[in-house]
């Protein structure tokens, strides 16, 4: 099968409209725990004095545990016999309770001590993850149950991921949300109100995939009998392990997950950098214009990554994903290295610049990797005969929420390293502020670049992926109702 | 949070149907009703960039508190003297407070005279906030400024520790009868006290212009030429071009208060080490904040508003200089907002 053929999706594979919608919600509520705390957390330095640095060790350590409650939540999940299914009991619960909790937690008032505020928010913050992961495993795995079509599975997560970014558009906006006058006294008091306009939607848009999201699975389910099957939990630990060696063996997979790595993990690490930056370097310190560019820059940047999706979509079908991978992160590099020369406080609109060639690679990571896992996995098939998305998708996310977890601890890190003092304001030493930019700049780059070197690494090319998908149609007997269309 | 509590309530009660009664929260007024509030500024000197700064804070304070406040009108009116005098700063808060005034700040250039003046305000009605220089026996409300004294030791101690521990140093003073000088200068004077090795030249005091300052600094070099350093209570010598040509750069060891656009150069070419800058707009925006809250929204305000105060040498002049362009201060070089 060359390369140039096309699959047409049967009609009983498609997924519905509503389904899809109701389904992508969830993405919004997804992104919006995913991002909302980093986006906040400039509060716990700038409104209430905490120390960068701790600031870091905050964002780490929940992320941590979190990297560890995901296995055992999909465990639970694959596990639980009901009559609602094995997913939706827990999305329905976790929306609420993670809803619930996140408001809870930003209700700081000023006048205690640091470490009366680290402890407050470290604890609320591991129990915020816990139900956030009650919440997202089950969701994820709800979505890779709700179609077995290759390409119907990509609409799904194209829809998803574009809904999902609407998130990205409001999460820029939530300082200048926060330190709006006509709201809120201060950014103490705008981050208390913004976390229970969260905690809000998180509820009501977290619930709709629970209540409308058809379940394939569901019937199975209870025909099994209620509860969790604990009875094989041993046994699936030991297969949890063993399955983790094999991933970890498999070279295209490394790859990925190095791709992703340097790449998602960069931009995040340097995301507080860029606050940093662009309020007290480039506006000097007035908060409210720096909190308009960056609400600018994120939503320039969220557009900008709508297109991205689309864009590498259909670029992927000329090209191949490979090579469009490292276009779109070849664009990044260019973006990052632009900021050197276009954070310019004597022209601060310039700091708008740089972010749609950042959005390029960012836009293209989730939708290539995405796919490009599916043709790891069918690779895997072909060589081992299971089937293991579950596997590679907790080690390819516990990877990249450990990233995170690391971005997040060194990001405060480095920002002290920088000398950077929160009494000084725009004040900042010229020797911080070069570092600062610097490490900005620096870090996306060279990450950028391993990260296309990873992925030039990775084997599976277009024809060789519709190779694989033939040899096991063709072990398999015709296991979809897949059409081939030369 | 109160706009949220506010649009929460409003939907309450559209979905109950039913109204409560009236409060007497002006923010509860209907549209119509407008509380119009002229607020008197007075700073010392119309010589004095610092306090344009603080103008600029208080007109962007208001902006945002009129956006914020729909029932408020606020009305500058800037009454600050061109040159410095006492006189006519008490006479005009005497007459902001006869011709209406609801809020008054000023900068008081001599305490015991602006004392009976505020005093007076205050029987006509007026409320009246000190910032940068208190009078701290009259019956102002409250006070906006650094803690006069921390700054003074911060002076002091920077200096002593350029001059490795000891040496000889001048205090130049300022006027002699603001409160907020004197405090400064005896908290220096305390620091001296425990380094037995510096030396004190002497306390001077000067009209607080550049060229009064510049020729008591000269003088006082010339009588003292072991002199090591000058602390200096404020920035004064730095307000005239000629410092740079009638005084060597690096040959003394000087820390300043204030840090404003005109001194900065000096800190560029090595004629002072280390400048204390105030956040002179905080002035005007604290200020305005406080009057909206005491007279607008019938808030308990402190009696002492503390700012803190920023270090400014050759490694953040950069930083500083766009610091202070976000607070209104105009004409600061290029080459500084690039550094």
């Amino acid at each position: 099968m060359s390369a140039a053929k096309t699959h047409r999706t049967a009609a009983a594979d498609k997924i519905s409209f509503g389904q899809k919608f109701s389904y992508g919600l969830g993405s919004i509520v997804n992104n919006l725990l995913g991002g909302a705390i980093g986006y906040m957390s400039i509060v716990l330095n700038v409104g209430l004095g905490i120390n960068p640095a701790l600031i870091g060790t905050l964002q780490a350590i929940p992320r941590l545990t979190d990297s560890l409650t995901d296995p055992i939540m999909g465990y639970i999940s694959d596990n639980t016999r009901s009559r609602w299914g094995r997913r939706k009991p827990y999305i329905f619960a976790g929306a609420i309770l993670v809803g619930l909790t996140y408001a809870l937690m930003w209700q700081l008032r000023e006048g205690y001590s640091e470490m009366f505020y680290f402890w407050y928010f470290l604890i609320g913050s591991i129990v915020f993850y816990l139900f956030y992961t009650m919440f997202a495993t089950p969701w994820v795995a709800l979505g890779y149950e709700l179609t077995d079509d290759y390409h119907e599975r990509t609409r799904l997560m194209g829809m998803t991921n574009f809904m999902g970014q609407f998130a990205w558009i409001t999460l820029p906006w939530f300082y200048a949300f926060m330190e709006n006058d006509r709201f809120f006294e201060n950014s103490v008091e705008g981050a208390r109100g913004l976390a229970i306009l969260i905690g809000i939607g998180v509820i009501i848009l977290g619930i709709v995939p629970a209540l409308f999201t058809k379940e394939r699975y569901a019937a199975k389910s209870e025909s099994e009998g209620g509860g969790v099957a604990i009875s094989g939990m041993a046994a699936n630990i030991k297969n949890f392990f063993r399955g983790m060696v094999i991933t970890l063996r498999r070279k295209d997979f490394l790859m990925l997950c190095a791709g992703t790595f340097f790449l998602f993990n960069s931009i995040q690490l340097v995301g507080a950098f860029g606050s940093y930056i662009i309020i007290f370097y480039v506006s000097g310190g007035d908060q409210d214009m720096g909190s308009k560019f960056m609400g600018l820059f994120g939503s320039i940047n969220t557009i900008a990554t709508f297109s991205a999706i689309a864009a590498v979509t259909w670029i992927s079908t000329k090209i191949g994903k490979r090579y469009t991978f490292m276009l779109a992160t070849f664009a990044t590099l260019l973006g990052s290295i632009l900021k050197w020369f276009t954070y310019d406080p004597m022209a601060p609109w310039k700091v708008l610049l740089p972010a749609p060639l950042i959005a390029i690679g960012m836009g293209g990571l989730f939708t290539m990797m995405g796919s490009m896992m599916a043709d790891v996995c069918d690779l895997d098939e072909l060589e081992t005969g299971e089937r293991r998305e579950g596997m590679y998708g907790a080690i390819y996310w516990w990877m990249v929420k450990l990233g995170l977890a690391l971005a997040f601890a060194l990001s405060g890190f480095l920002l002290n390293w920088t000398g950077y003092d929160v009494a000084l304001g725009g004040a900042q030493s010229s020797h911080t502020f070069f570092w600062m930019r610097f490490l900005d700049v620096i870090i996306p780059t060279i990450s950028s670049a391993i990260a296309i070197i990873a992925v030039w690494f990775y084997g599976i090319t277009e024809e060789r992926s519709y190779e694989i998908r033939q040899e096991l149609d063709i072990r398999n007997g015709k296991v979809t109702k897949t059409a081939v269309q030369a | 949070m109160k706009k949220l509590t506010l649009i929460t309530a409003v939907i309450l009660a559209l979905l109950l149907g039913a109204c409560g009664p009236k409060t007497d929260s002006p923010e509860n007024g209907s549209a119509d009703e407008v509380m119009t509030l002229k607020i008197t500024m007075i700073g010392k000197s119309g010589e004095n960039p610092v306090f344009d700064s603080a103008r600029e804070g208080a007109e962007s304070a208001a902006r945002r508190m009129t956006e914020k406040h729909r029932g408020l009108e606020l009305l500058l009116d800037w009454q600050t003297p061109s040159q410095e005098s006492a006189a006519k700063q008490a006479e005009s808060v005497r007459r902001a407070a006869d011709t209406g005034s609801a809020g008054i700040l000023v900068s008081c250039s001599d305490d015991s005279l602006l004392t009976e003046a505020i005093d007076y305000a205050v029987s006509r009605g007026s409320a009246v906030i000190t910032f940068d220089s208190d009078a701290a026996g009259s019956k102002r409300f409250s006070f906006i400024g650094a803690d006069e004294a921390e700054l003074g030791r911060k002076v002091m101690s920077a200096a002593i520790e350029r001059l490795g521990g000891s040496g000889q140093i001048a205090i130049l003073a300022g006027n002699a009868e603001a409160p907020n000088l004197r405090e400064r200068v005896e908290a220096m004077m305390a620091v001296l006290e425990e380094h037995p090795l510096i030396e004190l030249a002497g306390v001077f005091h000067h009209a607080e212009t550049g060229p009064e300052a510049l020729a008591v600094m000269e003088t006082v070099n010339a009588d003292y030429p072991e002199l090591d350093a000058w602390a200096m209570a404020g920035g004064w010598p730095f307000f005239t071009e000629d410092l740079m040509s009638r005084l060597e750069a690096g040959k003394y060891t000087i820390v300043a208060v204030d840090a404003i656009p005109e001194m900065l150069q000096y800190v560029e070419s090595g004629h002072v080490q280390l400048l204390w800058g105030q956040p002179s707009y905080s002035w005007g925006s604290k200020g305005i904040e406080a009057m909206v809250d005491s007279l607008y929204l019938k808030k308990s305000v402190s009696e002492s508003i503390e700012h803190s105060v920023i270090p400014v040498s050759i490694d953040n002049l950069g930083g500083w200089s766009r610091q202070l362009r976000a607070w209104g201060f105009r004409g600061l070089p290029e080459k500084y907002l690039t550094m």
